[in-house]
């Protein structure tokens, strides 16, 4: 019995105090992040996939059509892991969470549109890469909502790491 | 209950892990606290979270954690401090393994961004570590397990 009411109250106090951390936790970030520099914005800047004002879209099927024209440069903002496993014809691989001085050695070949592609239509990864290149500059982007798993399904043809 | 033999030797053990994993969260969370950006991205990859909650979420959390690490070191809200690593750490792996069943390729975010895919290795980290603050929490302040010993105990 006294065992059992001492655990309970250790379980009680536990939660109590665990609680009251969470909560100043809470306070400080918020405060902190109200004061300084460059603090993020409450509702999330990463524009949803196909989001009002994000960068446009093109279809997979559009996206080959211009290709074989010459006309597009593909960039995989996967892993380099996903990339060597698969990916589009071309593609510059360009991980999104590495992306920092990567980015900054982006070269599109003159004329063409980059086609920004991640792995199916709920990764957030090829928006975030969007608006990060955008951010530095980079104009012409598209995203290819569909990713790499609309373009495999689609049975279009696609480039393995080795097998050429 | 009959008291751990070598009660100072446990309680070196004690002291160990809470230094251990207090280093790590303070470590974890001043990371995340430096690139909030970065933070921010890492937690809408894990596609958990609704987009609308990932900014709070990469807001709060590191915060949280230095929070629990200072308990861990400091000795302040032990008992909090220990079930609260537990409990994130808890949350961590259970999202790691849901994504990695899922799936979906993730780098962890753990330690701000770092560039290796997620395996089943951090989820195991985590849950060892998990272990570690769930001892330190058995063991904080006045150990139950004493209580049989104790004169009185209520």
């Amino acid at each position: 019995m006294a065992v059992g009411d001492a655990i309970k109250d250790k379980v009680l106090r536990s939660l109590l105090q665990a609680a009251l951390l969470v909560v100043v936790g809470a306070l400080a970030g918020a405060v902190f992040n109200t004061v300084r520099h460059e603090g993020l914005p409450w509702s999330s800047t990463v524009p949803a996939p196909g989001a009002e004002g994000a960068v446009p879209s093109v279809s997979a099927a559009d996206a080959w059509r211009e290709y074989r024209k010459g006309l597009v440069q593909f960039i995989d903002a996967r892993s380099a892991g996903e990339y060597e496993a698969g990916h589009l014809p071309g593609a510059l691989s360009l991980p999104v969470e590495q992306t920092g001085e990567l980015a900054d050695r982006v070269r599109i070949p003159a004329g063409r549109t980059a086609v920004i592609y991640c792995s199916d239509p709920a990764c957030p990864k090829s928006a975030q890469l969007a608006s990060l290149l955008s951010k530095r500059g980079l104009t012409g982007l598209k995203v290819m909502p569909e990713g790499w798993a609309g373009w495999y399904e689609a049975g279009l043809p696609y480039e393995e790491k080795g097998g050429g | 209950m009959e008291r751990p033999p070598g009660f100072s030797l446990w309680g070196l053990l004690v002291l160990s892990f809470r230094f251990v994993l207090g280093a790590i969260f303070l470590y974890a969370g001043i990371v995340k606290i430096a690139d909030p950006a970065a933070f921010a991205q890492a937690v809408a990859n894990y596609r958990i979270l609704p987009l609308a909650l990932v900014n709070a979420a990469a807001i709060i959390l590191p915060w949280v954690e230095v929070l629990a690490g200072a308990s861990l070191v400091l000795g302040f809200f032990l008992p909090g401090g220990s079930l609260l690593t537990a409990g994130l750490l808890l949350i961590f792996a259970v999202a790691l393994g849901f994504d990695l069943w899922r799936g979906i390729d993730l780098s962890c975010g753990c330690f701000g961004t770092s560039e290796a895919t997620v395996t089943w290795l951090y989820v195991l980290r985590d849950a060892v570590l998990c272990c570690m603050a769930c001892f330190v929490w058995v063991f904080s302040g006045r150990s139950p397990f004493a209580v049989g010993n104790g004169p009185g105990g209520s």
